[in-house]
């Protein structure tokens, strides 16, 4: 802000400068001329060889002349800072968009990544919980035992870790919600809570599960896929969305078959 | 995307939608034994015959494939077990395991031998991957409160629960 200060500054320096001028300009005219003897036989408003200006004439003529032209000019000098100014406006306000697009490349960039990170975090959860579920089938408890306990803690620290990238995904959104699109924000933030709010779970039979697997999955691809469609170009997401696709649910069975083996 | 000539009746050609719909039912009776919300499983989605299908869904978990408005209506086929005094039973709409507001309907059912339908309708704008539940609680347990599948001689199933999704936009 400081170089939009000390332009105004300037500007006003200039006026006051231009102000002064133009009042001791007419100011000398009008005492000259007031001064000055004429001849009696001259009309007010007479001027030839033998009839200077009457005073009063002196002050319209003079007025019209020198008023308008320092008007003129000073128009034209304001003109030029106006116009000098809208343009130094222009320029930051393109260099503030430019920040913005900036910013949102990179807050989209992230979160693809955040969120394909969410993915592999959610799978390798999924994947300690087969291991834990097929460690029932052991035959040795003690064995049995320590691989189950070991998994357990492995899962609340892939558990924690599965929250801490979650909380970095809100971050970037606290933190761009300001480049990016309300409706993209509110659909990310909404996936947070959705898979935040969804816990590793033991059933009856001791086995353990991670309830809406598939759809968490699912919502994040889907995201992901979203994401995708960002242009870096015209900084817009594409509204062409792929519709419709093959089914991404798997069935239940796969995970039953997985952990029986 | 978008609606690519009527070839819905030639044999071996998928048809293909430009807005989504889905129609869900479960052929479960589900009935709680607790005083918390529950969610309503659903299990079967109705047949296009080769078509795409433009909503998917898990279990109680009805997951959106198509940004936009649509319009839901679900019908909990409601009754209970034993008891005759009067028992209220809820039932609402979730989205994104969060409570949709002015969702909720009540019905009351009196007695065992009452069967009744209660509609429920919504109309909320849904993005792509939002997962819809239609959520149950009623006043007492051990009543056997909850939504029947019934099987008429003669007559196809009654599901528990019939839920049709439209997009409106």
């Amino acid at each position: 802000m400081k170089p939009s200060i000390s332009h105004f500054q300037g500007t006003k320096f200039t006026g006051v400068l231009f102000f002064l001028a133009f009042l001791a300009g007419t100011s000398t005219i009008h005492f000259a001329a007031g001064v000055e003897e004429r001849d009696s036989t001259c009309e007010r408003f007479d001027w030839n060889q033998s009839c200077d200006l009457s005073p009063t004439a002196h002050l319209l003529v003079g007025d019209v002349l020198i008023a308008g032209g320092i008007g003129g000019v000073l128009a034209f000098i304001f003109y030029r800072l106006e116009h000098r100014n809208q343009m130094k406006i222009d320029k930051i306000l393109e260099s503030q968009q430019a920040l913005n697009d900036r910013r949102k490349d990179y807050a989209i960039e992230h979160l693809k990544s955040t969120l394909n990170l969410t993915l592999f975090a959610m799978s390798t959860i999924r994947g300690s919980i087969t291991h834990y579920n097929a460690a029932r089938m052991l035959k040795e408890k003690s064995d049995q035992k320590w691989i189950q306990s070991t998994i357990l803690s492995q899962l609340k620290a892939q558990e924690g870790k599965l929250g801490r990238i979650l909380q970095n995904v809100r971050t970037i959104l606290t933190a761009s919600n300001d480049v990016l699109e309300p409706n993209v924000v509110s659909r990310i933030w909404g996936v947070c809570n959705y898979i935040i709010g969804i816990e590793v779970q033991q059933k009856e039979d001791g086995t353990m599960m991670y309830p809406k697997y598939n759809v968490c999955i699912l919502k994040v691809r889907y995201l992901i896929q979203h994401l995708q469609t960002y242009s870096p170009v015209n900084h817009l997401f594409s509204e062409n969305e792929e519709p419709y696709e093959s089914p991404l649910i798997p069935s239940e069975l796969g995970e039953v078959k997985e952990v029986q083996q | 995307m978008g609606l690519r000539g009527n070839t819905a009746n030639q044999p071996g050609t998928n048809r293909d939608y430009r807005k989504a719909f889905g129609q869900f039912s479960s052929n479960k009776t589900q009935r709680l034994d607790s005083l918390t919300a529950h969610e309503i499983e659903l299990d079967s989605q109705e047949d296009l015959a080769g078509g795409v299908h433009t909503i998917d869904f898990e279990k109680g978990d009805i997951v959106i494939k198509q940004s936009g408005i649509y319009l839901i209506i679900a019908c909990p086929q409601i009754g209970k077990v034993r008891g005759t005094i009067p028992r209220w039973i809820d039932f609402w709409v979730r989205l994104n395991n969060v409570d949709v507001q002015n969702s909720n309907i009540r019905a009351v059912v009196m007695d065992p031998q009452e069967k009744t339908v209660v509609p429920l309708n919504s109309v909320l704008p849904l993005n792509r991957g939002d997962t819809l539940n239609i959520m149950m609680a009623v006043e007492s347990m051990g009543e056997g409160l909850g939504i029947e599948a019934i099987e008429p001689d003669g007559e196809p199933t009654i599901p528990s629960i019939i839920v049709t999704l439209v997009q409106l936009d």
